[in-house]
């Protein structure tokens, strides 16, 4: 049998007496593309938060490739191939393109800075980050600053910097939101091209690509699993249209 | 045990006091977001004019109600016209309190100079009074009545008035509070005049048994950032258990061993930090 | 290194190197030796600032507790020199160790106050323990060391020392800058949960910094115990942080040479001033105040973005 990617198991968290995740379980294999939807509030950004480890939960199990990680720290839990984005960008503003790669690559080492010397003397590790930024597109954009760039571009960087340190399993919140058509179809194929052997759960308002994109679908609502399935299923659900509609 | 007696009572009257300094750093923390690292100094303001006041024989009491409205207006004009138009910027406005507090500091030293100024208590609380065959000091069973009143009316002001409720709510989350039309910044000031006022009353009120001298101000800081510190920010009940725990072992390592009076404190802050970096009483602030 | 940074190199050396020359009484080459010193403490405390955002308001202790560490051990146990200097910045880089940990449980202005809260703890105890410190009356040394065979007893052997450390210092915070260290430690600054998820230790990176700082600083208070021949609790007091604080904020935090122009400048306003009236706390805080409403950024950046404004 193979080993899950991400097995959450009974996860529940409540602050100050409000329960923000109640009782999820979720089984991810390795591989899958899914897709979580729900309302906003519903708890989505919640379960990535402890996913990555920014809080610990009060109850309930996370396991990652079969190692739990229910209360390890966010880096550990990096260094064993979790990455993520941010729906709210979170970018070094005073940092080129290239120096916000390298910065998620000295991460992904894991400490004992092998470099008090000069950060640009590190060749190969710059060559790598050039490679992720030419990767999404990025490769004249190297050398500029962030706070010169347009949203668009800083979506993709975001987008670079979490698959320069090669995840296993990636968690992207929202990697659409605020785009252009046009920039819309841009990042559309760049996530068509991510390796199947990076397993990715996304949170995606953009249900024209999101629904494309993903092999299984969990409904959250009220920090609760409503209903998962494959596409066709959850659409069908007369309970998805509940949520949305609010019925 | 005549000693321990004494010095019990004397870290009691100590924690009084330090509720008087502390309470009011605690709430402008809370709310403001700020250390008012003038604070030491407004404690130090308060000493010095009620010692000016009690040379012209003016009545005690009267005499550290009109140094807390001193200081009190003089608080409300440091949060006006200095630290408002510094909004959002909470490093600069700590600055600006620590640069505040080196010119009151030096412009005590210039009216006052150097010479500590003793305050006389009132004639009739200065004996001492025998229980059980024991002598305590009067007015520092005094100093330490004053300050429980002190925090029961706080805590009145706080819980049943509508002042109060405003605070509270601006101490929970302050925008939460912007957001249903509090009128934060006049908040701001009540509670910057409420701090100052508390300090300058203190100031007098502690004068008897510190009296005023150059310096206090610096001695008087760190006693206000270590209560906050343990009993955590903005929480009137962790200032007030924070100012008892920080008199008794201020005032039993003054006694037992002079030279590290200072270190000794150092101990319960470490152990909180420790523990709860947020303080025995603290929140996350939001 | 380019042709460009080496030549600013050079310009760096001449500068310090013209100084002595340009200033021949003992007097005023005196001054100017305090003012590299106190560079040197402000360019240390930047670290914390300026690349980790983190407000130090306690960076005196890093001053104070070396010089009281030179000034026992020369004095009190006949150290010589050579193991008396190194006890003394092992003595201040532990004691930045320690305080690293306690202070970092807490970040922004929790820092601050506890920074506060160490630095005064620090101050009473060189005030109170009178047996080690000598209490208010401080230690006096007998006169300065010589070191290596050189006797630094005059000013101008002295002051060569200190621009040789400060031109130590200045190009070891400037590889600091441009290394992969720098570059995370202006990542915990500015982004610190994003660092976390990029696999970075934020709390290692912050304490290594305190860490260092606190050698920095430390070499600075070795400089001062033995510039001044003299260490009293002074040394040690919230008004010397905040000292400090102000050169790097005035000069420009982050910037390399912010911290030395804000230290020369303050330094410079504190002598001429002090030699007419006596009333220095008044003008530190007026200081502080009008620092802070006017040119929060400092005045390197400031008159670096108006020489470029010039030039557009």
């Amino acid at each position: 049998m193979t080993v899950p990617a991400l097995q959450i198991t009974q996860l529940a968290k409540s602050f100050g007496g409000v329960a923000a995740t109640r009782g999820v379980s979720l089984t991810i294999m390795p591989g899958e593309r899914r897709l979580l939807i729900g309302p906003n509030g519903a708890g989505k950004t919640t379960l990535f938060n402890q996913i990555a480890g920014d809080f610990l939960p009060d109850s309930g199990s996370i396991e990652l490739f079969g190692e739990t990680i229910t209360r390890l720290p966010t880096r550990k839990r990096v260094h064993m191939g979790l990455g993520r984005t941010y729906q709210v960008l979170t970018l070094f503003p005073r940092d080129t393109f290239l120096h916000n790669v390298a910065l998620s690559l000295i991460g992904s080492e894991g400490g004992g800075w092998s470099a008090w010397g000069a950060l640009k003397h590190r060749s190969a590790m710059l060559e790598q980050a050039e490679q992720a930024l030419v990767g999404v597109g990025l490769g004249q954009a190297a050398h500029r600053r962030v706070s010169e760039t347009s949203y668009g571009e800083r979506r993709r960087l975001e987008l670079a910097m979490a698959l320069a340190q090669k995840p296993r399993l990636l968690l992207l919140d929202e990697p659409l939101a605020g785009l252009s058509a046009e920039e819309r179809e841009t990042v559309r194929v760049l996530l068509e091209q991510i390796p199947r052997d990076v397993t990715i759960i996304l949170i995606e308002h953009d249900m024209d690509v999101a629904l494309a994109f993903a092999d299984q679908i969990t409904l959250l609502n009220f920090g609760q699993v409503i209903l998962e399935g494959t596409r066709a299923e959850v659409i069908a659900d007369p309970r998805t249209r509940e949520v949305y509609l609010g019925g | 045990m005549q000693f321990w007696i004494v010095q019990s009572l004397n870290s009691l009257a100590m924690g009084g006091l330090l509720f008087l300094l502390s309470a009011g750093f605690s709430l402008i923390f809370g709310l403001l977001r700020i250390p008012n690292l003038a604070h030491g100094a407004l404690f130090m303001l308060g000493a010095y004019f009620g010692a000016t006041l009690l040379a012209s024989h003016m009545n005690f009491w009267l005499a550290a109600l009109v140094s807390g409205l001193g200081v009190g207006l003089i608080g409300v004009v440091l949060e006006a016209v200095l630290l408002r138009r510094l909004a959002g910027n909470e490093q600069g406005q700590v600055l600006v309190t620590l640069g505040v507090a080196f010119i009151i500091a030096d412009l005590c030293l210039l009216t006052w100079g150097g010479d500590p100024m003793p305050l006389g208590a009132p004639r009739a609380l200065r004996p001492p009074v025998f229980i059980g065959g024991f002598a305590f000091p009067g007015y520092r069973l005094v100093v330490l009545g004053f300050a429980l009143v002190c925090a029961l009316l706080l805590w009145l002001l706080l819980e049943r008035t509508r002042l109060g409720a405003m605070i509270r709510a601006g101490v929970d989350d302050r925008e939460m509070a912007r957001s249903v039309g509090i009128p934060v910044s006049r908040l701001f000031s009540a509670v910057f005049f409420l701090g100052a006022f508390l300090a300058g009353v203190g100031g007098v009120v502690g004068g008897p048994i510190l009296s005023a001298y150059p310096g206090l101000d610096a001695d008087m800081l760190p006693l206000a950032l270590v209560v906050v510190i343990l009993g955590g920010v903005g929480s009137l009940p962790g200032a007030l258990v924070g100012s008892f725990i920080v008199g008794g072992i201020y005032n039993f390592g003054s006694a037992l061993f002079p030279d590290f009076a200072y270190v000794v404190l150092f101990l319960p802050m470490v152990v909180v930090l420790v523990i709860k970096p947020t303080g025995l009483f603290g929140r996350v602030l939001r | 290194m380019t042709g460009r940074q080496l030549a600013a190199w050079a310009l760096v050396a001449l500068a310090l190197a013209v100084v002595p020359v340009l200033l021949p009484s003992a007097f005023y080459l005196g001054i100017a030796t305090h003012a590299l010193i106190f560079a040197i403490m402000a360019l240390s405390l930047n670290i914390l600032i300026g690349h980790g955002g983190m407000t130090s308001l306690g960076h005196a202790v890093y001053l104070g507790v070396p010089a009281y560490g030179v000034a026992v051990m020369t004095m009190q146990l006949g150290w010589s020199p050579v193991p008396t200097i190194l006890f003394a910045l092992a003595l201040g880089t532990a004691t930045a160790a320690l305080f690293g940990v306690l202070a970092l449980r807490a970040s922004g202005l929790g820092f601050l106050m506890i920074t506060l809260a160490l630095g005064q703890v620090m101050w009473g105890a060189a005030y109170r323990w009178v047996g080690l410190t000598g209490g208010d009356n401080g230690i006096r040394l007998s006169g300065r060391p010589t070191l290596f065979g050189i006797n630094l007893t005059d000013a101008v052997p002295f002051y060569i020392f200190v621009a040789l450390i400060l031109f130590m210092a200045l190009f070891c915070l400037w590889q600091l800058d441009r290394s992969a260290f720098g570059a995370c430690l202006r990542g915990t600054r500015d982004q610190p949960r994003r660092m976390r998820m990029l696999g970075h230790d934020v709390w290692r990176i912050r304490w290594t910094a305190f860490v260092l700082a606190g050698f920095w600083g430390s070499v600075s208070g070795v400089l001062y115990c033995y510039d001044y021949q003299y260490v009293s609790p002074a040394a040690l007091s919230l008004p010397q942080s905040a000292e400090a604080l102000l050169m790097v904020v005035l000069g420009g935090a982050g910037t390399l040479a912010g911290p030395v122009v804000g230290a020369i400048v303050i330094t410079a306003i504190k002598t001429i001033v002090s030699s007419y009236v006596d009333r220095w706390y008044t003008l530190l805080g007026l200081t502080f105040i009008i620092v802070v409403s006017v040119m929060p950024t400092g005045l390197v950046p400031g008159i670096a973005a108006w020489v470029k404004g010039r030039r557009a």
